[in-house]
């Protein structure tokens, strides 16, 4: 089935080579200001959801060629599992590479992966994750769906939703620290949450002696009074962990929404 | 036998598409398996090649179950649109024929291709619907089946392209002696080129026999209608104007009135009459094994 995978995934294959040689050439070139482009890098795996994922099955079904497909000598499974293991071993890779030179570029030119939603998403392992959780996205809404458009636009509201989610989420994989330091934040720390503190050291949501002042004088006043700006951080040496946290849910997720799907196409409804 | 069917049950949400479907199809035939739209035909040769999975009763295909690792290879199905895979040159199709299978007789293809004047770089979608048919029908017979299976071959086709593939059709068959079995709900395409008849009506099997035979056993009988309730023969079907009564009857050794004239029934007047009578069945006898 070598030879069929090519034929059949070239044109995506090659496309998608493509940009992720522009992005280096990009990220190469431009260095430091070459973060307009990666602020959109959640795009990437949506692309991968969308155009890997998504036709896998349902331009199949769509047109009637799983019907030539499955009657030929591999069978029905094997087809499957092949397609799958291969197209979601493809995207992982191409992913990982966009992870490494986000991170490689990062590194170079200074820039916090951590602190940052979109760089976190596409550097280091969470890049390959989310490009084959998109991938599985994809392919169980053509396997449900059955038609290219709609599993297109299935696979991308559930992909925003999933971003958003973990986005959110994301703050949340450890419990946050408490830091209080006259210099701020730590560099390159993920920050959650921010809170006053009164002299002695407990947080306070809003300093009373300073209810009357304006937006202008509010932040003077508050000092004056004794308070100080503290945070709650996620400490930089925590990426690699959040990294594999992150990874592990989109994979779990992926195999949650794609197994039931492949399973159900494999008893031969239609 | 080559496919058995026994009891076959297929249900589309709460539908019963097909019911106790039972048919033994036996090995070198041409199969013409005819009925009206929505009788269940392409559903049942579906469940043939393992498409679908009956929801009640066995399939057997080669002496084994339908779609399974043995079956798969000896099948060979050309479903009702034809389906191709439209970016794909003619060469390139055939290149997957050569990857999905390992008897693939690539000599044939090209040859067969060759002699039909199918160009090999043209895009697939590029092709007239004859010649899309034909393409079709090469990667099919490429695979050199034991069965082959073909789901309305000649819908959609120019009657010059309907009679192309039959000639092939009929051809490959001279050459290799595989089953084959073909769906049409035009019963005069296959009339000269089928030797075994099915008839499937509202998803059960009401016919099923050797043509030569089932045209052997059945005659039609012209009379006074008044006759026409005290005829001594099973009757399938019968149509009365005032005067006359048309029957068809199968035939057998009790003597009829002089006054009913008796002649021989074509293919289509039998699938018809049939067709009309729901109830009625031509099933061949249960064999003891």
């Amino acid at each position: 089935m070598v030879w069929l995978l090519w034929r059949q995934h070239r044109t995506q294959a090659l496309a998608t080579v493509g940009l992720l040689v522009v992005l280096g050439v990009l990220m190469l070139v431009q260095g430091s200001a070459a973060y307009v482009y990666l602020g959109m890098l959640p795009v990437a795996p949506l692309l991968v959801g969308i155009f890997w994922g998504a036709p896998m099955l349902s331009r199949e079904f769509e047109r009637g060629t799983h019907r030539l497909a499955w009657t030929q000598s591999v069978s029905r499974r094997r087809w499957l599992l092949t397609k799958l293991g291969s197209l979601g071993l493809a995207v992982t890779v191409a992913g990982l590479v966009t992870g490494l030179m986000v991170s490689a570029w990062a590194t170079r030119f200074q820039q916090s992966v951590f602190s940052d939603d979109a760089l976190f998403g596409g550097s280091g392992v969470a890049a390959g994750a989310w490009w084959l959780f998109a991938f599985l996205l994809g392919a169980a809404a053509g396997g449900v769906l059955r038609r290219l458009l709609p599993a297109m636009a299935v696979t991308i509201a559930v992909f925003m939703l999933v971003l958003f989610g973990l986005l959110q989420a994301r703050q949340n994989y450890a419990e946050p620290l408490f830091q209080q330091s006259d210099k701020g934040p730590e560099p390159g720390a993920m920050i959650t949450d921010s809170t006053w503190v009164d002299p002695s050291g407990t947080p306070v949501a809003d300093p009373p002696a300073c209810a009357e002042a304006d937006q202008i004088t509010y932040t003077d006043c508050v000092e004056k009074a004794g308070y100080r700006l503290a945070f709650y951080v996620q400490p930089q040496d925590r990426y690699w962990r959040f990294q594999w946290t992150e990874s592990g849910i989109l994979l779990l997720g992926g195999v949650l929404l794609a197994a039931p799907v492949m399973y159900r196409v494999l008893r031969r409804p239609v | 036998m080559t496919v058995t069917l026994t009891g076959v049950g297929k249900r589309y949400r709460r539908n019963w598409v097909l019911r106790d479907c039972s048919v033994s199809v036996p090995a070198g035939r041409v199969v013409a398996l005819v009925g009206p739209n929505g009788a269940g035909k392409t559903t049942l040769l579906h469940i043939i090649v393992g498409l679908l999975a009956a929801e009640e009763g066995n399939v057997t295909v080669l002496g084994h179950p339908a779609g399974t690792r043995e079956t798969l290879p000896r099948i060979a199905f050309l479903a009702q649109d034809k389906p191709l895979y439209d970016g794909f040159s003619v060469a390139d199709m055939l290149r997957f024929g050569a990857h999905t299978n390992p008897h693939w007789d690539a000599a044939l293809a090209t040859t067969r291709l060759a002699s039909l004047e199918i160009p090999m770089h043209r895009k697939v979608g590029r092709l007239s619907g004859g010649q899309r048919a034909q393409v079709a029908l090469t990667v099919a017979l490429a695979k050199r089946p034991e069965l082959l299976v073909l789901d309305e071959p000649l819908a959609n086709l120019d009657p010059l392209a309907r009679h192309d593939v039959m000639r092939g059709l009929m051809a490959a068959v001279a050459e290799g002696g595989m089953t084959v079995v073909l769906s049409s709900h035009v019963v005069s395409d296959l009339e000269d080129t089928c030797d075994w008849l099915v008839v499937l009506n509202r998803g059960q099997v009401q016919v099923s026999g050797d043509i030569e035979d089932l045209l052997g056993s059945h005659r039609l009988l012209t009379g006074p209608v008044e006759l026409a309730d005290t005829l001594p023969l099973s009757v399938v079907d019968d149509s009365r104007t005032e005067r006359q009564a048309t029957v068809l009857v199968r035939s057998g050794d009790a003597p009829v009135d002089p006054r009913w004239t008796s002649r021989g029934v074509g293919l289509e007047e039998l699938v018809l009459a049939y067709l009309r009578r729901p109830d009625a069945a031509a099933l061949p006898r249960p064999v003891l094994a």
